[in-house]
């Protein structure tokens, strides 16, 4: 008999691909505990506590993960919106909703200046904010910039950074002359100038259960052990949020 | 809409000017390799071929190190005239350029090569120098081999992503096609992608045509 090649290359194929069926079924994680989705500025206030999983990335990447469905049980975004939009979706477990924490803007520089203004970011020739669409800190330098008219100004000069974290790191690097950050991230480069919180909405971190989570009662119990140890927060340099603006409705 | 003309064309210029730099250096260096035995021009050969075989991420690693503010080009540059290539175009063309030189180099150095050797000894018997051998009788035979190797550039020009975001980043004012749909899709909204999708698949189509027609 001949041997046809067609055929034993379709045998192959039809083999390597239910061996990867088979090892992808299998390795269908169960996790034991618990999994966190945390904004990446609030992610050193949780860094030691490991009877979590966390996953640290932006808030509106972690927010469209748990969108699509992904085995996330609680989440904290660092702005309301970002739960408002879950919420909506009937993506919160009703009553799990806290304010744990807020955060101030600063303009950074590599090297120790000052400023007066933001309409003195005119004099720098990069200047690096986080993307408004994904990130919160966007939004919030956005809305700050535009308060004084500036973004218009300095829209050709803007580079945007997919998350807090990479806005810091560009500075760090040199590679961009100012950036706007959370003052709890501005670490290792000078702050040239406080931001008026007048200027954009308040900067809240806001935790919450996802509905249906497998580990709904390990993640509410992480919340208020986050809510009742208030040291764990100003030591990443957060602000704790005084009981009178809990609220955020 | 002007924001997508604008995307369109700033792409298509990245493109082109990477298409015509990785294109001039990459048939000159095919044409002088395949005449030459000079171990230098198989290492620089080998060294410009590697972004074909790396993650384009990893091009655009080697290029942040570079050029960076740190980098060994970007210090010298950053101390001549204050700043360095990065987020300025000629970044963005210069990423592209290396990851479409192979394209055009591979199909050039084949071409070179199959050129018929009685051809050359024609030309030079009758009075033709290295170059001019080159510009009348190596480059006429093998322009078809270079204008579909071109084309392929171009469009791994045009859809160039992973080193661009790193050496180019995501500028509001200034996106290019790969940058503005990954970012469309990184924001939670991939349906303000279409346009975006259109003008690709309508350039790639039409790139696709333009080089099955070279390499009839």
């Amino acid at each position: 008999m001949t041997v046809r090649p067609r055929g034993s290359i379709f045998g192959a194929l039809c083999v390597s691909l239910m061996t990867i069926f088979v090892l992808a079924s299998c390795n269908r994680n169960r996790p034991s505990k618990p999994t966190i989705a945390v904004a990446s500025s609030f992610a050193p206030a949780i860094a030691s506590i490991d009877t979590v999983e966390t996953i640290v990335s932006a808030s509106g990447q972690l927010t469209a993960q748990i969108k699509a469905g992904a085995p996330i049980d609680a989440i904290i975004a660092a702005g309301s919106d970002e739960i408002d939009q879950l919420d909506q979706l009937g993506l919160i477990e009703p009553g799990s909703r806290v304010v744990l924490a807020s955060n101030r803007l600063v303009v950074i520089t590599p090297a120790p200046r000052t400023i007066a203004s933001l309409a003195d970011l005119k004099q720098f020739r990069r200047v690096v904010l986080a993307d408004p669409q994904s990130a919160p800190l966007g939004r919030y330098s956005r809305q700050a910039l535009e308060h004084g008219l500036v973004f218009d100004q300095i829209r050709d000069r803007i580079i945007f950074a997919t998350n807090a974290r990479q806005v810091v790191e560009l500075v760090t690097r040199g590679e961009a002359d100012a950036a706007i950050v959370y003052r709890s991230d501005a670490k290792g480069v000078s702050v040239a100038m406080e931001i008026d919180p007048n200027l954009h909405e308040p900067i809240v971190y806001v935790g919450a259960v996802v509905r249906n989570a497998r580990f709904a009662k390990e993640a509410l119990a992480l919340l208020s052990q986050l809510r009742q140890n208030p040291e764990r927060i100003t030591s990443a340099g957060l602000m704790v949020e005084r009981p009178a603006t809990q609220s955020t409705h | 809409m002007t924001q997508l003309a604008d995307t369109t064309l700033l792409s298509l210029t990245i493109a082109t000017t990477a298409c015509v730099l990785a294109g001039v250096v990459a048939v000159t260096l095919a044409y002088v390799a395949g005449r030459s035995r000079r171990s230098w021009l198989w290492v620089v050969e080998s060294l410009l071929l590697l972004p074909l075989v790396m993650p384009p991420t990893l091009v655009g690693y080697a290029l942040v190190m570079l050029l960076g503010r740190h980098g060994w080009a970007g210090s010298l540059m950053f101390r001549a005239t204050g700043e360095t290539l990065l987020f300025r175009t000629e970044a963005a063309i210069l990423a592209a350029s290396v990851v479409a030189f192979p394209l055009i180099y591979l199909p050039a150095r084949t071409a070179f090569k199959e050129v018929d050797p009685h051809l050359i000894d024609e030309a030079r018997l009758n009075g033709g120098t290295g170059w001019s051998v080159f510009w009348r009788v190596s480059l006429p035979m093998s322009s078809r081999v270079i204008a579909a190797g071109l084309t392929l550039a171009f469009a791994r020009a045009l859809g160039e992503f992973g080193a661009t975001v790193m050496v180019f980043g995501i500028q509001p004012t200034r996106l290019t096609l790969p940058i503005a749909l990954f970012r469309a899709y990184d924001s939670g909204q991939p349906e303000s992608a279409w346009p975006v999708v259109v003008v690709l698949v309508l350039i790639s189509i039409a790139l696709m045509a333009a080089y099955r027609l070279w390499s009839r």
